[in-house]
């Protein structure tokens, strides 16, 4: 007898169109009656196909697959599988701001057939294969005559805002994301812009008046303007200026710390060769499916396992190495490497209703690979963390785990050590070595030539200790 | 498109209503989305001009260097096609 294992899904509960459910590990979509029409109008005006020939949105199957909730069901659809859920306080600039154009570029396509986009929320966006889609097939409704764009605010509060900051003011703004679910308030957005941004006709609109608007022209009567109708084409511009506005921001990553890695670092060309080849023979003997590269940089590393086909995902604190990473993988129509912003420190929690709405960081492993490569000195010197909790968390994260341990002589470890009191006399290979066999059975260690660091390949398992 | 344009003069005594924008605390209880809905349905006719001015111009331009439409038999015709859209 098989057993079902069948559950909706978290975060699909808001749409009263439809929602998400998993069974026996695959994900289906259940289109509610009250969304038949709109689903229907959308598959057979050629917007569905339309939107799939531009790798706009996530491809679907209609299937005979019983639904999980039999009342009010219309049908059960069953969406392409995308394999890693990244959240948008992950992203790098360019990353939010490719979704931004393909939610722009999807409302004025669905206005085209007679439809149009009815929330702009960038949680509904993921970066699939490569590109960016939108994963929420009933996010489209037949378009009502005379009526204003009902995702212009939700837009505005999660892509238009979040870029401003992003690119007039920091770029480490872009986290705020994690802390406002429905996109940042827009009159905190305009607080924090420069005065300069007022002189942007695009930004002074839609984010500066956009946002006192939204404190004055609330009350409890009706405003004189409410049942006024908006034609179609003003729509079209406002779709029109906010890819003005969207087009106008840029960020150019340059300057930071680990972003210049790899120029500061003492890698001899030699060790850094050996160290590549050496790290490639590992990953090969795993044969990972998935591999997330801890401390990624710009993904050097990363390359050789999602290379090797694994599904990787290159995790960097510094916004400028993932947004260079990106560039580099969207230039090369990369569709196996995924990087994202983490501050493996304060890594990413659950968030959203009940906690359950958006899974951590940890609760999207285990990975079959994890890659903690020149890692262990920030953490433990940098970061006062001890080795065994080190070991701990990176066992929980993967079945496989490659770790290079950078010794008290190394010069990046005397860098770190320069500016604080050594308080580190513990930090040694054996010391590190011992902690980690705890969680970990070590299958090999290399040492890389022309250092004094050493590979190890570990297998995870129990705790032991 | 001379129907936006129409709506414009219409209604410029409406977007000079705009005056509300002298800054007023923001009250958290108060749903942003009210506010947002009638600013969009206010400065729509502002955008909706600019959008039809910005087409006119587009529409001299390839007058003047004798640039053809593109072609219109990609996917079916439509009535207010959007420059953006097209690839």
């Amino acid at each position: 007898m098989t057993v079902n294992h069948q559950d909706r899904h978290r975060a699909s509960f808001r749409d009263p169109a439809g929602f998400v459910f998993s069974r026996n590990g695959i994900l289906y979509r259940q289109i509610q009656a009250i969304g038949q029409e709109d689903y229907e109008h959308f598959m057979r005006s050629g917007l569905y196909a339309r939107l799939i020939e531009d790798g706009l949105l996530i491809r679907h199957e209609e299937t005979g697959e019983p639904p999980l909730d039999p009342e009010g069901c219309f049908r059960v659809i069953r969406p392409e599988t995308v394999r890693f859920i990244s959240h948008p306080c992950e992203w790098s600039f360019s990353q939010l701001r490719d979704a931004a154009r393909a939610a722009l570029a999807l409302q004025s396509l669905a206005m085209n057939y007679g439809m149009r986009l009815k929330d702009a929320s960038a949680f509904n966006f993921q970066l699939h294969e490569g590109r960016i889609v939108l994963l929420d097939t009933l996010s489209f409704e037949k378009a009502r005559a005379d009526e204003p764009w009902p995702a212009y605010q939700q837009f505005c509060r999660h892509f238009l805002a979040p870029l401003a900051l992003m690119s007039r003011v920091d770029v480490s703004l872009g986290r705020l994301s994690q802390l406002h679910l429905d996109g940042i308030p827009l009159d905190l957005a305009s607080r924090l812009l420069p005065l300069r941004t007022w002189f942007s006709f695009q930004l002074l609109m839609h984010l500066h008046l956009h946002a006192r608007a939204q404190s004055s022209l609330a009350s409890d009567t009706p405003h004189p303007a409410a049942g006024r109708k908006v034609h179609p084409q003003a729509v079209r511009g406002i779709v029109d200026g906010l890819q003005s506005a969207i087009e106008a921001l840029d960020w150019h990553p340059a300057g930071t710390t680990w972003a210049e890695y790899y120029t500061n670092t003492n890698y001899s060309e030699t060790g850094f060769t050996e160290k590549r080849e050496l790290v490639a023979g590992l990953i090969d003997r795993v044969s990972p499916g998935t591999a997330w590269d801890l401390g990624a940089n710009t993904g050097v590393f990363s390359r050789l396992a999602s290379e090797r086909g694994a599904l990787t995902v290159a995790w960097d604190i510094d916004p400028a190495a993932v947004e260079r990473n990106y560039r580099d993988v969207r230039s090369r129509g990369d569709t196996r490497l995924l990087p994202l912003l983490l501050d493996l420190t304060n890594p990413t929690p659950a968030f959203g209703w009940a906690h359950t709405e958006r899974a951590s960081f940890a609760d999207r492993g285990p990975v079959d690979l994890v890659m903690a490569l020149a890692l262990i000195h920030h953490l433990v010197i940098g970061n006062n963390l001890p080795f065994d909790r080190v070991a701990a968390f990176l066992a929980g994260l993967g079945r496989h785990l490659i770790i290079e341990f950078v010794p008290r002589e190394d010069s990046q470890v005397q860098r770190l050590l320069a500016v604080r009191k050594d308080i580190f006399t513990g930090y040694s290979q054996a010391a590190f070595e011992a902690s980690m066999a705890c969680r970990f059975d070590t299958l090999a260690a290399m040492p890389v030539r022309d250092t004094k660091r050493t590979l190890f390949l570990m297998k995870s398992r129990e705790c032991r200790c | 498109m001379h129907t936006a344009l129409s709506a414009l003069s219409s209604r410029i005594p409406l977007a000079l209503g705009l005056s509300f924008l002298i800054i007023s605390p923001a009250d958290a209880y108060i749903d942003p989305g009210t506010g947002s809905y009638i600013f969009q349905i206010i400065v729509a006719t502002l955008f909706g001009g600019l959008y039809a001015l910005k087409l006119y111009w587009q529409q001299f331009k390839d007058f003047l260097t004798g640039r053809k439409k593109p072609d219109s038999t990609e996917r079916p015709p439509q009535p207010d096609d959007h420059p953006s859209a097209k690839k």
